[in-house]
């Protein structure tokens, strides 16, 4: 045998020393920096200390035709940029667009982690509406996509943040926005947008109202979280159950008369419970039908008052005036997500709630569905119901406030929620309407759907049901609630009643400080 | 004696370390952490703050899905487990043999334990779907009612089960290991005995089977009361909670209530619960575990 390998005798202590050593060694290089610490992110750049005026954004002077701007590399300047007056204030590009102005900093360096779940066929207009214009402009910022889809986004940022190492741009809502403004993970914008001019008149009240958490705004609105239920009409349905396609159902009693001869064509009316992420659909009717769920500070559940009992009462007939049961009438898949365009394309049911962005996608996924679309019905038996429609979520974009390069970050949301180009055309090449009023008077978006008048009144009809960080509790509660008489388990106004209690307790815990 | 190694076992013992800094660190850390957090209330993003029993107490006696989820994991264990290893059982007899295909079938067999599960559950969201589903498109050909076994209180659950049964693949290749392993002079001379094929099964079989038996045993019930992924891609936990597995419940206070506080109390919960279960079936199986009868 070898010398090199002969067996050399060690004793066990010997072993595991010589493995706890490995051991230590191995943990040290893995919990290691792999470069040397990072200081504390620093603060925003003064904005001061840019150079005004970058030669992309300090090009044209007069604003681009529309036809320009749906170029993406032409749009992507500035329509019009001048050298900010140097008046002892912050130093930045004038952009002039909209009919408004604001500054902006083209020559801000940094990496964008821009965390978000425009995924699918809205990646490529991420790309062209707002990664290649934006870079165009700001040549020394680098955008990283990081886009997945929207279920898991919340636990992913959730995970980034508690780890330190936060994305610098979340794309956030609802009850996500409340719980990392209320652990101070994300930065009030107040600040910045007054710094750059930005107001807050820009936008639909409700739209900023509901990214707002104890009067300070936390993110802005890319998209609207109003236009999120219309009532969509299969026009050959109607027609193949002898109902006539040009007078969609405006009430509750028009919808109720549609099931009887839809049925005998074998079709299905509507599965209203298909609502939208953390709305229910007896939320949305008890608003349609003048009701609240709860007051405006949120500390009163008002779900169980008579306008959300004989929301609910409806609901559970019209199922059951369809199908008996609720899994006879269910479209599939899971209830808290929106109708999915193939789930209606399939052509069995006449009526689909949903918002604005049915149109792009009904156009690029199912084109050969013909439909219309009109406003939510109401309740022609109650004087007080009126169109209304509930927003308690509204994707927002924010800076996480242990993220770097937060200028940048800031650069990336002013121009994806306010510049003509990433405000405007993103939602425009949607058929749908952008959060930032004057956006929503450009001819394309009128001219793209025959039913911008009922987008336009959904908006106005828009109210912002505001949240706290308990949100997700209560929204669970809400589906448990939903279910409880869906199902049969309780009368309407007992089941109402019970949660309602439950909720109270959560509110009241909540604002006495307990968790 | 003093006790020596090789040097062979040092080196053996260099190259776990990685892997043991792996269990310290992934595995024997967060471990030892959930411990500490299941005393305390802690909101993720900030600093846990110590709250002794309150997350026991209140799990124990405040919260009715605690024991609806509670509930709804034993039907699913209870239900699944003997199903479970019946079928791996009767496969692995079934494709223990040389017959022409064989290998294609215990492909085919194995193959959907290892697609990822969540390919596995779209794919059967699609299969299920009420109105479009193939499973309901085939069952109307033959006059069967259209079942919306997603939205159904009463069918969710056997609808999960049955899905997870087609993952049988590898506690099937456990059994069919065990069963190469039976000496076939077992076999002979059961057979000069005058032992039926049957007879032969559950004399001979079964019995040197039965560490395999209790080893597929306690990994099965220890996966089924971790049951997760396809509650939550079909239906996130409904209808009505009746698909609100415990797990599931875990996850819904870690990652949307955030309360990683209580969460971490359930899941000590369900790590005491399956060492419970498992402690207890370790105990009995010297009485029908056979370990030494070759």
């Amino acid at each position: 045998m070898d010398e090199t390998q002969r067996s050399i005798p060690r004793s066990r202590r010997d072993v595991l020393r010589t493995g706890l050593l490995l051991s230590v060694t191995a943990l040290a290089a893995a919990c290691a920096p792999s470069t040397p610490a990072p200081a504390k992110p620093a603060e925003p750049a003064k904005p001061a200390e840019s150079k005004p005026a970058a030669p992309a954004a300090a090009a044209p002077a007069t604003a681009p035709k529309p036809a320009e701007a749906a170029k993406p590399a032409e749009a992507a300047k500035p329509a019009a940029a001048a050298p900010a007056a140097k008046t002892g204030g912050p130093t930045g590009t004038v952009i002039k667009e909209l009919g408004r102005d604001y500054l902006a900093y083209p020559d801000v360096k940094g990496t964008i982690q821009f965390s978000n779940c425009w995924a699918a066929s809205r990646v490529q207009l991420v790309e062209d509406t707002w990664i290649k214009p934006f870079q165009q402009i700001y040549p020394g910022i680098k955008v990283e996509n990081d886009v997945g889809n929207c279920p898991p986004l919340l636990e992913k940022q959730t995970t980034q943040v508690a780890a330190g190492a936060p994305p610098n741009v979340m794309m956030i809502r609802g009850g996500g926005l409340a719980f990392f403004a209320d652990q101070k993970k994300i930065d009030a914008l107040d600040d910045l947008m007054a710094r750059d001019k930005i107001e807050k008149s820009w936008y639909y009240e409700t739209e900023l109202k509901t990214r707002m958490h104890q009067g300070k705004v936390y993110g802005l609105p890319n998209v609207t979280g109003g236009a999120n239920f219309m009532l969509f009409y299969n026009t050959k349905l109607m027609e193949k159950a002898g109902l006539d396609p040009n007078k969609p159902p405006k009430t509750w009693q028009d919808v109720d008369a549609m099931v009887e001869p839809v049925k005998k064509a074998g079709l299905l009316t509507w599965d209203p419970f298909k609502a939208n992420a953390s709305q229910t659909a007896h939320e949305i009717f008890t608003y349609q039908n003048g009701g609240r769920y709860w007051d405006d500070e949120v500390k009163k559940i008002l779900w169980n008052e008579p306008a959300g009992v004989e929301a609910g009462e409806w609901l559970l007939q019209l199922v059951k005036a369809q199908g008996d049961k609720y899994e006879n009438v269910n479209i599939g898949g899971v209830r808290k997500d929106t109708i999915q365009p193939q789930e209606w394309a399939a052509e069995k049911y006449v009526l689909n709630m949903n918002g604005s962005w049915t149109f792009f996608l009904m156009k690029t996924t199912a084109p050969h569905v013909q439909y219309g679309a009109t406003t939510m019905p109401t309740n022609a038996k109650n004087p007080a119901s009126k169109l209304a429609t509930p927003a308690d979520v509204g994707w927002a974009f924010s800076i996480a406030t242990d993220a770097k390069d937060k200028e940048a970050a800031w650069e990336w949301i002013k121009f994806t929620t306010t510049s003509k180009m990433g405000a405007c055309k993103f939602v425009e090449a949607q058929n749908r309407p952008s959060p930032v009023i004057d956006c929503n008077d450009s001819p394309e978006l009128k001219g793209g759907t025959p039913y911008w008048g009922v987008v336009e009144a959904d908006l106005k009809a828009n109210v912002a049901v505001p949240v706290l960080p308990i949100h997700p509790k209560i929204a669970d509660l809400m589906y448990e609630m939903e279910d409880a008489f869906l199902y049969e388990r309780m009368p309407v106004k007992e089941a109402l009643d019970k949660y309602a209690a439950d909720a109270q307790k959560l509110l009241d815990d909540h604002h006495a400080g307990k968790r | 004696m003093a006790r020596l190694v090789s040097r062979e076992t040092v080196w053996g013992y260099g190259f776990i370390a990685p892997w043991i800094v792996g269990l310290l660190l992934f595995t024997a850390g967060p471990i030892v952490a959930v411990f500490y957090w299941s005393f305390t209330d802690y909101p993720i993003l900030s600093a846990p703050t110590w709250v002794g029993l309150k997350n026991y107490e209140k799990i124990l006696t405040g919260d009715p899905l605690f024991w609806r989820s509670i509930q709804n994991t034993a039907y699913y264990v209870l239900l699944r487990v003997p199903l479970h290893l019946l079928l791996a059982f009767v496969l692995a007899l079934l494709i223990n043999r040389s017959i022409r295909g064989i290998s294609f079938l215990r492909t085919a067999i194995y193959l959907p334990s290892v697609v990822p599960i969540v390919a596995l559950a779209v794919i059967w969201r699609l299969l299920l779907d009420p109105r479009g589903g193939y499973l309901n498109y085939y069952g109307s050909l033959i006059g069967l009612p259209a079942t919306n076994f997603l939205t159904s209180e009463a069918l969710i659950k056997p609808a999960i089960i049955g899905i997870s049964l087609f993952q049988v693949g590898v506690a099937m290749v456990i059994f069919m290991a065990g069963l190469q392993a039976i000496p076939e002079q077992l076999y002979e001379a059961a057979a000069i005995d005058g032992a039926s094929a049957w007879q032969r099964l559950v004399n001979v079989t079964v019995p040197m089977l039965t560490p395999v038996i209790l080893y597929n045993l306690i990994v099965d019930i220890i996966n089924s009361f971790q049951v997760f992924a396809y509650a939550f891609i079909l239906t996130g936990g409904a209808p009505a909670n009746a698909a609100l597995f415990y797990v599931l419940y875990i996850y819904k206070h870690a990652f949307e209530f955030f309360q990683m506080g209580y969460a971490s109390a359930l899941s000590v919960i369900l790590f005491l619960v399956i060492l419970v279960f498992t402690a207890i079936l370790m105990s009995f199986s010297d009485r029908w575990v056979q370990y030494d009868r070759i």
